[in-house]
């Protein structure tokens, strides 16, 4: 809850004063808001902590190799970082910009699982 | 004198008692030989000799105690399954799970696309390997049964054949040869790669979300379904149909031959007819035993791969329902999917056993001559 109100109160400041300066000098107003969204994220890795500490545990009590979700939570981590990067972009009217970092994502979503799909070839492999 | 003589008479009683025990015996070990139990003993399946131990004639008339046995192993067993089939349960869960959150963070980017089609390749790799297994323990079990069907049905219809059955058994076993040899050939050659192909086919149309490939799954589920329902219910009406009409037969052709041989012969006919029905009586001991030792075999046969399967299946089934709760429908449907991979496994499985459990309760059914 407290990190909630934390997130809230950054994000609705930074909003009122990039929208109070933003005429004046629209520079500082996006550096602002590029701020306020790397702090919330900063805010909510240190939420997340405890529930990445949970899920390892899951895992570990299941023994489940890592092949399988290690590609899922680093697709996740992509897709929060692309997301986050992607809007800032358009944001700033950066829509190009914001479809690279896109692509860039699929890209590395991709190659992050290809272990997996690795995997999944060589087993349909010994079944043929 | 007279105690000499008395003594000689009971000696004289005894050694025919004996002799008549002997003979009986004898005469039993014979027709045993005859119709082929002592094959039907040696050619028991694997699994059979694991449960049981080395099982012959004597031991079908205490199938209790085989039973108990039976039980034993299969609740041994049940652990181990149960315990695998869990735990497999248990990582789909975390992979769903984590997919789920995934696409509950990363909203509707891009970047969750490949999330979900990698949780969906996660998926199916973890069922796949477990699927894999299951395949090749239904296959085992059917060439056992294909096996241990081609030394235990001419078995079976000799002995049946002798106890009076003779057009039925004729019928029921080329009726039983002719289907189960259909349903393995078609299950191994024909339903068994459609069944792969069934399994391609939705895990593709499932991760890549793609209609057309999802249909053809259908396609295949619903020929697979309807091949074993009619095949099951072709052979359970034609074995009924000739049971009823072969039996009454029998029926009829023993009486007369009964009455005419009595009428025949005045003293002698009614000796011959007594001592063919004892005859008839002894192949129907054996009959009814043989069938009992392929029951007993048919069980162990297919008690362990139906639990595993079965097992499976309810689990699939369960976390299947578990998952379309909190994730996309799209890994609920692979998961569905691969139970039903498992309930497909099963009636193969199972409609091999039932011709073959159904063939040899119909045969031990078959008419004796009172």
């Amino acid at each position: 809850m407290e990190l909630l109100i934390k997130a809230l109160v950054i994000g609705i400041a930074s909003t009122l004063l990039a929208l109070a300066i933003r005429q004046t000098v629209p520079g500082v107003s996006l550096s602002l808001g590029l701020a306020a969204s790397a702090l919330i994220l900063l805010l909510v890795m240190a939420a997340l902590d405890p529930l990445l500490q949970f899920l390892r545990e899951v895992i570990a009590l299941c023994d489940v190799s890592g092949v399988y979700t290690g590609p899922i939570l680093k697709c996740m981590a992509i897709s929060i970082l692309c997301t986050a990067g992607a809007s800032l972009c358009r944001d700033a009217g950066q829509a190009s910009a914001a479809a690279g970092i896109e692509l860039a994502g699929v890209a590395g979503a991709l190659y992050a699982a290809l272990p997996l799909l690795n995997t999944f070839l060589h087993m349909i492999g010994e079944m043929l | 004198m007279k105690r000499m003589l008395l003594t000689l008479l009971m000696a004289l009683v005894c050694a025919l008692s004996l002799r008549c025990g002997a003979a009986a015996a004898d005469l039993q070990s014979e027709q045993s030989a005859a119709y082929g139990a002592d094959a039907v003993e040696q050619s028991l399946p694997e699994a059979a000799y694991e449960t049981f131990g080395a099982l012959t004639l004597k031991d079908a008339a205490s199938p209790e105690a085989q039973l108990e046995k039976l039980w034993t192993k299969l609740t041994g067993a049940s652990q181990d399954i149960l315990f695998s089939a869990a735990r497999n349960a248990a990582l789909l869960l975390i992979v769903v799970f984590l997919s789920s959150f995934c696409g509950t963070i990363s909203g509707g980017s891009a970047c969750s696309g490949v999330a979900r089609t990698a949780s969906a390749i996660a998926v199916s790799v973890l069922s796949a390997e477990h699927v894999t297994s299951c395949v090749a323990v239904g296959r085992e079990a059917l060439w056992a049964l294909s096996d241990f069907s081609r030394v235990l049905l001419p078995s079976l219809c000799t002995a049946a054949a002798a106890g009076g059955a003779i057009t039925s058994a004729g019928a029921k076993y080329a009726a039983t040869t002719l289907f189960f040899d259909l349903l393995i050939t078609v299950e191994t050659d024909l339903l068994l790669p459609a069944l792969y192909a069934y399994a391609a086919m939705m895990i593709a149309g499932n991760a890549l979300q793609n209609e057309l490939l999802l249909s053809i799954s259908s396609l295949l589920k619903a020929v697979i379904k309807w091949f074993l329902l009619a095949v099951a219910t072709i052979f359970t009406a034609y074995l009924a149909i000739t049971g009823i009409l072969t039996s009454t037969a029998d029926a009829a052709a023993a009486k007369a031959a009964k009455t005419a041989i009595s009428a025949a012969l005045p003293v002698v006919g009614s000796i011959l007819s007594d001592a063919a029905a004892t005859l008839v009586s002894g192949a129907a001991v054996i009959r009814n035993g043989i069938g009992v030792l392929g029951m007993l075999g048919v069980l162990a046969v297919c008690g362990i791969p139906f639990l595993t399967l079965g097992v499976h299946y309810l689990l699939y089934q369960l976390t299947g329902g578990i998952a379309a709760a909190f994730c996309e429908k799209q890994l609920a449907n692979l998961i569905q999917g691969f139970a039903d991979v498992y309930a497909f496994l099963l009636g193969m499985t199972g409609a091999a056993s039932f011709i073959l459990f159904l063939s040899i309760v119909s045969s031990m059914k078959a008419v004796s001559v009172g």
